[in-house]
C-alpha cells in the first residue's frame, strides 16, 4: 500500500534520500535523518530498523557487514540501481503532490 | 568505547529464526552504543546516556520483532511455523496488555466467566434431559403408543390386558414393548437403596436394539408365567456403584423390594431408558410384577393403565399406515369389549415427547428451559456489552501505541487481527473459570429439582456437546466484544493520534455513540429480564396465596412404602396400625393418622364411581381421584367438615363401609339432593354409604381447578403398600423426625430408610414448581441489572474523565458546579430512559411468550411493569452521581495545567 499513508511513505524516502550519497551504517542513517528532520522518526528513533529492512526485502537498499572507522563490525546499507530509481519517482510524485496542495491552499486563501 | 549491555529482555529467538534474529539484534545493539557514546560525549554519565538512548529507541523487543515482521513481508507465501509464530506474538501482545490493565482484565474475566458459566450449567441440563441421544438403534423407527379415554389425558398409559391385544393384534410392529418404571428397594453389596426401577417385556432389550455388555436380554420364558422367573438386567452404574463392577456378576443375587433376583445382564453405560430423568438401576422381566413393584397393579383390569408401551413399525410401515391399522383394531376392541373401550383410542406419540414422563411434562419442561436458556442467554450479551464497553474505552488509551504500529506499515488487517487475538484469549480464558462456574452450580440446580421420594437423575455432565457449546458462545462472545474496538481502528483517521495529542475539546463522538448504545442495550436488557422475573414472583405470589384446603403447619411426614419389602396384606395393614399407635404415643404429637396420597403430594390414586340416583351421560368419565384414611385425619389435617360426620374409630373392616366426600363431587353427583345417607359404588363394586362432606382441597397442586373428591376409610378400602403418616406436633418439629425414624426402624428394621418431612420443608418442596423458576430467573435478573448499573456507571465515569478539560474550562468561564452536574446527570438519564423505554416494549413482548408458565397474571402486571422502570431510572441516576459529583469538582486550573 505505498502512498496510502503518507508517514511510512516518507520515511521510506528520507531513508532513501539519506543512502544516496554513499553507503552507511543504521546509526549514521539515524545520525543523518535526526540532523536534517528531527520529526521523521517520531517518538521512537528504532522505527528506522524496520524502515531499513523493509526498503531491504523491497531490494532498493542492499546490506552488507563492514568495519566502521573504529574498528567495529556493522551493518552496511547502500542504494541498489531501483532504489535510487524508486527514490528518484518518489521525489517527483511528493515534489507535485506538494505543489498540488500548496497550490489549493493558496488559492483557497484569497 | 561504551560498556556493554544486553538491552533485550527476550531470550534469543527458535533456531528458525536465530539468524535474522541475531543480525536484527547486533544492528540494534550497535545502535544503542553508539547513541549512548554520543549522549555519554555531550556530559551525561555512562547509566544516565544509556537510558536516555534506550529511550529515545523505543523497546527494542518490539523494535525487533516488527524489524523482523518487515524484513519477512506479510502472511503472503508464509510457512505454517511462521503463522505460528505471529500468532504467539499475538499471544504475547495480549497478556502483556491484560498484565498491563489488571482491574480491567479480572473486572472482564468475571463478568464473562459468570455469563459463561449460568449459560454453560443450564445448557447442561438442556443437554440431559432434551438432547443427550437415547442411544437406541434407529431411534426414528421407535414410536410410543398410548390409550386415551375420552374426557382423560390424550397421552394415557395401557393396562395389561389391552397391551396383550394390542401386541397380538396389530399389524404394524415387529415388536410392541411395555414398560412400567416404579420406585423400587434395592439391595447389592451394601445397603438397601430406592432408586427407579423398570418392569419390561421380555423383548424390551431386543426391540431397542440395546445390547448388554455383560450376559444377556431376556427371554421368552421369563415373561409366559407370572411370578416365576427372578431375573434381573443392572443398569452400568448399577453394576459399577453397588458391586464394585465384580466381572462375575452374572448369577449373582441382588435383592429388589427384599426378594431376591438372579443377575443375568448388565446394560451398556450410555443407555439410561426412554427417560433421561428416571434413570433404571436395574430392570427385570414384567412376569415379577407380584415382589419388583411397591403396588400391585391389576391385571385382569382393562381399567388399570399402568404400562408405557413403545413399538418399533415394521419394515416399509410409514406412521400414517400404522395410525390407520391401529384406528380399525382400538374399533375391534371397542365392539368386544364396550363397557371397559367404548370411549378407548389409541394414540401414537413421539419418543423425543416422552423424555420426561408425558408430552404434557416434556413441553412444560422444554418451554421453562428455553425460556431459561433465553435469559441467560441474554446476561451473557449484558456481560459481553460491558466487556465491549471496557475495550472501547482501553482502545481510546492505546490509540498512540496502536497508531505507532500503523506508521510503521503494520496493516489494519493485523492490527484487528492482534485485537482480536487479545479478546478471544480473554474470553478463553472466562470461559475456563465459567467451565469451572458451571461444574459447581450443577449442584445448585439439582438441589431445586422436585422433590420425589425417589431424586430424578440429571445426569448433567461435561460431556462433548457441552463443551462444544462452551466453546462456540467464548468465540461468540470473543468476537462480539472484541469487534467493538476493532471497528473503531477501522474507521479512517487513527493514524492522526500519533502526531496531534490534541488540545481539541472536542470528543470522538462516533465512539461515545457506539459506547451510549451499548449502555442503552445493557439498560433495556435487564429491564427486561427484571420484568420477566418480576412476572414469575408474582405468579408465585399468586400460587403462595392459595388456600391448599388444609391448615396443618407444624408437624412432620412420614413417607414409608411397605412394597420395599415382602409383606402379605393382613401383616401390612397391621404394621401400618402398630406403627400409628407408636407414633401418636410420642410425646408432644397431638393428633396422627395415616394415609396413602396426601394432598399437594405429587401421587394420588383414581377411581371409577357409580352414584345411585346419578345417571352419567354419553361417554361421560366417572373417573374420580380417590384417598384412604384412618381415623383422626381430618383433626390431624385441619381439614374442615362441613356436614355429617368424619370418618373414626367405627369405620373397622366387619361395619357398613362409609365414605366422605368433597364439595366439588356433592355438587357434581348430587346437583339437588342430599348426599348424606346415599350410595357410591367404588373399589371393585363394594357399596360405600356417604356419610358426610367436606370443603374442596389442593389434591395434586396448588394451581389446579376444584376436583371431585373421594374418601374413604383405610379399613374398609383396598389395601395400598404405601403410607403417609401425618404428625400434628406441638414445638419445633425437627426435634420429631429422629423419633420417627427411630419408631419405624424398632418396628420394621428390614425397610430401607423412609423419607421424613417436616410439615414447612414439605410445603416448601410441594411449592417447588412455583417457586423453581421464580428463584432461578429472579437471581439471572439481579446479576443482569448488577452488570448493567455497573455498565452504565462505567460509561458516565469514563466520558467524565475524558471530558475533564471540558468542565475545567466551563466552570472557569463561570458555569456552576450544579450546572455541570446537572450535565453528567441529564446524560445519564438519557440513557437511562431510552433503555427503559426499549426496554419495557420488549418486555411487553416476552410476557406474551411467558403466559403459559405463568399463574393469574397479566402481561401488563401494573405492579411489575411500575416498580421495575422506576427502580431502573433511580438506580440510572445513583450509577451517574459519583461521575457527576467528580465532574462539578474539577478544578479548572489544575485540570488545564495538566494538558
Amino acid at each position: 500500500m505505498p502512498g496510502s499513508d503518507l508517514f511510512t511513505g516518507t520515511l521510506d524516502v528520507i531513508v532513501l534520500k539519506a543512502l544516496s550519497g554513499g553507503p552507511m551504517h543504521g546509526y549514521a542513517v539515524g545520525l543523518w535523518i535526526r540532523e536534517h528532520s528531527r520529526e521523521a522518526l517520531g517518538v521512537r528513533e528504532g522505527v528506522l530498523y524496520p524502515a531499513l529492512h523493509r526498503l531491504q526485502r523491497k531490494r532498493w537498499v542492499s546490506a552488507r557487514w563492514g568495519k566502521t572507522s573504529t574498528g567495529r563490525g556493522a551493518k552496511f546499507y547502500s542504494l541498489t540501481a531501483s532504489g535510487r530509481n524508486h527514490l528518484e519517482k518518489e521525489m517527483a510524485r511528493l515534489k507535485e503532490y506538494s505543489e498540488a496542495v500548496l497550490a489549493l491552499l493558496q488559492t483557497a486563501d484569497r | 568505547m561504551f560498556r556493554l549491555h544486553n538491552p533485550f529482555k527476550r531470550t534469543e529467538g527458535t533456531s528458525l529464526q536465530s539468524r535474522l534474529d541475531k543480525e536484527v539484534r547486533d544492528e540494534i545493539k550497535f545502535y544503542l552504543e553508539m547513541r549512548a557514546n554520543e549522549l555519554k560525549a555531550e556530559g551525561f554519565s555512562s547509566d544516565e546516556a544509556w537510558r536516555l538512548a534506550l529511550e529515545a529507541f523505543g523497546d527494542p523487543d518490539q523494535i525487533a520483532a516488527e524489524t523482523k515482521q518487515q524484513r519477512e513481508g506479510r502472511l503472503s507465501g508464509w510457512a505454517l511455523e511462521e503463522i505460528v509464530m505471529s500468532f504467539l506474538q499475538d499471544l504475547g501482545f495480549a497478556v502483556r496488555a491484560m498484565r498491563k490493565h489488571p482491574t480491567h482484565t479480572v473486572a472482564a474475566l468475571l463478568s464473562l466467566g459468570l455469563g459463561i458459566g449460568v449459560n454453560v450449567a443450564v445448557f447442561s441440563v438442556v443437554n440431559a434431559v432434551l438432547i443427550r441421544p437415547l442411544n437406541v438403534e434407529d431411534p426414528d423407527r421407535l414410536v410410543p403408543v398410548h390409550t386415551s379415554q375420552a374426557g382423560g389425558t390424550r397421552f394415557g398409559n395401557t393396562s395389561y390386558l389391552d397391551y396383550v391385544e394390542y401386541r397380538e393384534r396389530n399389524e404394524v410392529f415387529s415388536g410392541l414393548v411395555a414398560a412400567a418404571t416404579a420406585p423400587m428397594a434395592v439391595k447389592g453389596h451394601g445397603e438397601a437403596r430406592v432408586l427407579w426401577g423398570q418392569l419390561v417385556s421380555w423383548d424390551y432389550f431386543a426391540v431397542l436394539g440395546v445390547e448388554p455388555v455383560l450376559g444377556r436380554g431376556f427371554l421368552p420364558q421369563e415373561d409366559e408365567t407370572f411370578g416365576t422367573h427372578a431375573v434381573a438386567v443392572l443398569s452400568f452404574d448399577t453394576w459399577t456403584e453397588q458391586f464394585g463392577a465384580d466381572p462375575d456378576i452374572l448369577g449373582r443375587v441382588v435383592r429388589i423390594n427384599d426378594s431376591p433376583f438372579t443377575v443375568v445382564g448388565v446394560a451398556p453405560d450410555d443407555f439410561a431408558g426412554l427417560m433421561p430423568l428416571l434413570e433404571p438401576a436395574l430392570w427385570a422381566p414384567l412376569g415379577m410384577v407380584g415382589s419388583a413393584l411397591p403396588y400391585t397393579p391389576n391385571l385382569e383390569s382393562r381399567i388399570d393403565p399402568w404400562l408405557q408401551l413403545v413399538g418399533r413399525l415394521d419394515e416399509g410401515v410409514t406412521l400414517a399406515d400404522a395410525e390407520a391399522s391401529l384406528e380399525v383394531l382400538s374399533a375391534n376392541l371397542a365392539a368386544e369389549f364396550p363397557e371397559t373401550n367404548g370411549n378407548k383410542e389409541i394414540v401414537l406419540g413421539e419418543l423425543d415427547q416422552n423424555r420426561v414422563f408425558s408430552p404434557e411434562a416434556t413441553n412444560a419442561t422444554r418451554s421453562l428451559l428455553i425460556v431459561l436458556l433465553s435469559i441467560v442467554g441474554f446476561v451473557l450479551l449484558i456481560a459481553c456489552f460491558n466487556v465491549a464497553n471496557l475495550q472501547l474505552a482501553k482502545a481510546v488509551s492505546r490509540r498512540k501505541e496502536i497508531a505507532v504500529r500503523f506508521s510503521l506499515g503494520a496493516s489494519r488487517g493485523r492490527i484487528v487481527r492482534q485485537l482480536l487475538v487479545e479478546s478471544l484469549s480473554l474470553a478463553l480464558l472466562a470461559s475456563a473459570f465459567g467451565l469451572a462456574l458451571a461444574f459447581f452450580s450443577l449442584d445448585v440446580l439439582n438441589a431445586l429439582q422436585p422433590q420425589l421420594e425417589v431424586p430424578l437423575e440429571v445426569r448433567a455432565s461435561m460431556d462433548a456437546r457441552v463443551l462444544s457449546f462452551a466453546l462456540l458462545l467464548t468465540v461468540t462472545t470473543g468476537l462480539l466484544f472484541g469487534l467493538a474496538p476493532a471497528v473503531q481502528i477501522m474507521r479512517p483517521g487513527q493514524t492522526g493520534a500519533l502526531k496531534d495529542q490534541g488540545l481539541t475539546v472536542t470528543h470522538d463522538r462516533g465512539r461515545n455513540r457506539l459506547q451510549n448504545g451499548l449502555v442503552v442495550a445493557q439498560v433495556a436488557m435487564s429491564v427486561l429480564l427484571l420484568a420477566s422475573a418480576g412476572l414469575f414472583v408474582r405468579s408465585m405470589q399468586n400460587t403462595l396465596g392459595i388456600d391448599p384446603g388444609f391448615d396443618l403447619r407444624n408437624g412432620a411426614v412420614v413417607t414409608l412404602n411397605l412394597g420395599y419389602a415382602q409383606f402379605e396384606e393382613a401383616e401390612g395393614r397391621e404394621l401400618q396400625r402398630l406403627l400409628l399407635e407408636r407414633v401418636r404415643n410420642i410425646q408432644g404429637v397431638q393428633s396422627a393418622a395415616l394415609t396413602p396420597f396426601l394432598p399437594l403430594g405429587i401421587t394420588h390414586g383414581h377411581h371409577d364411581v357409580y352414584v345411585e340416583g346419578y345417571e352419567p351421560g354419553p361417554n361421560e368419565l366417572m373417573l374420580v381421584k380417590r384417598n384412604m384414611v384412618s381415623s383422626d385425619y381430618f383433626e390431624t389435617m385441619g381439614i374442615r367438615v362441613l356436614r355429617g360426620r368424619a370418618i373414626d374409630e367405627r369405620e373397622t373392616v366387619d361395619a357398613t363401609p362409609a365414605a366422605m366426600i368433597n364439595e366439588t363431587m356433592a355438587q357434581r353427583f348430587w346437583p339437588d339432593r342430599d348426599p348424606i345417607g346415599s350410595t357410591v359404588w367404588a373399589d371393585l363394586r363394594t357399596e360405600f354409604t356417604v356419610i358426610g362432606i367436606v370443603e374442596d382441597g389442593k389434591y395434586g397442586s396448588l394451581r389446579e381447578g376444584p376436583e371431585p373428591y373421594l374418601i374413604l376409610p383405610l379399613d374398609q378400602a383396598e389395601y395400598v403398600e404405601r403410607a403417609n403418616i401425618v404428625v400434628r406436633y406441638i414445638g419445633d418439629p425437627r426435634r420429631l423426625v429422629p423419633q420417627l425414624q427411630s419408631a419405624v426402624r424398632e418396628l420394621i428394621p428390614d425397610l430401607p430408610p423412609p423419607t421424613i418431612k417436616t410439615i414447612p420443608d414439605y410445603l416448601d418442596y410441594s411449592l417447588g414448581d412455583a417457586r423453581t423458576p421464580a428463584l432461578l430467573v429472579g437471581m439471572f435478573g439481579v446479576l443482569a441489572f448488577l452488570l448493567a448499573s455497573v455498565g452504565l456507571y462505567g460509561v458516565i465515569s469514563y466520558t467524565v474523565n475524558q471530558r475533564k478539560r471540558e468542565y475545567g474550562v466551563r466552570l472557569a468561564l463561570g458555569a456552576t458546579r450544579l450546572e455541570v452536574s446537572k450535565n453528567v446527570l441529564g446524560q445519564g438519564m438519557w440513557m437511562t430512559l431510552w433503555g427503559v423505554g426499549i426496554g419495557v416494549l420488549l418486555a411487553v413482548g416476552a410476557s406474551r411468550m411467558l403466559s403459559s408458565l405463568l399463574f393469574n397474571v397479566g402481561s401488563l402486571d401494573p405492579v411489575v411493569f411500575t416498580v421495575v422502570p422506576v427502580g431502573l431510572i433511580l438506580v440510572g441516576q445513583v450509577a451517574s452521581y459519583l461521575p457527576a459529583r467528580q465532574a462539578s469538582r474539577a478544578d479548572p486550573v489544575v485540570v488545564l495545567r495538566a494538558e
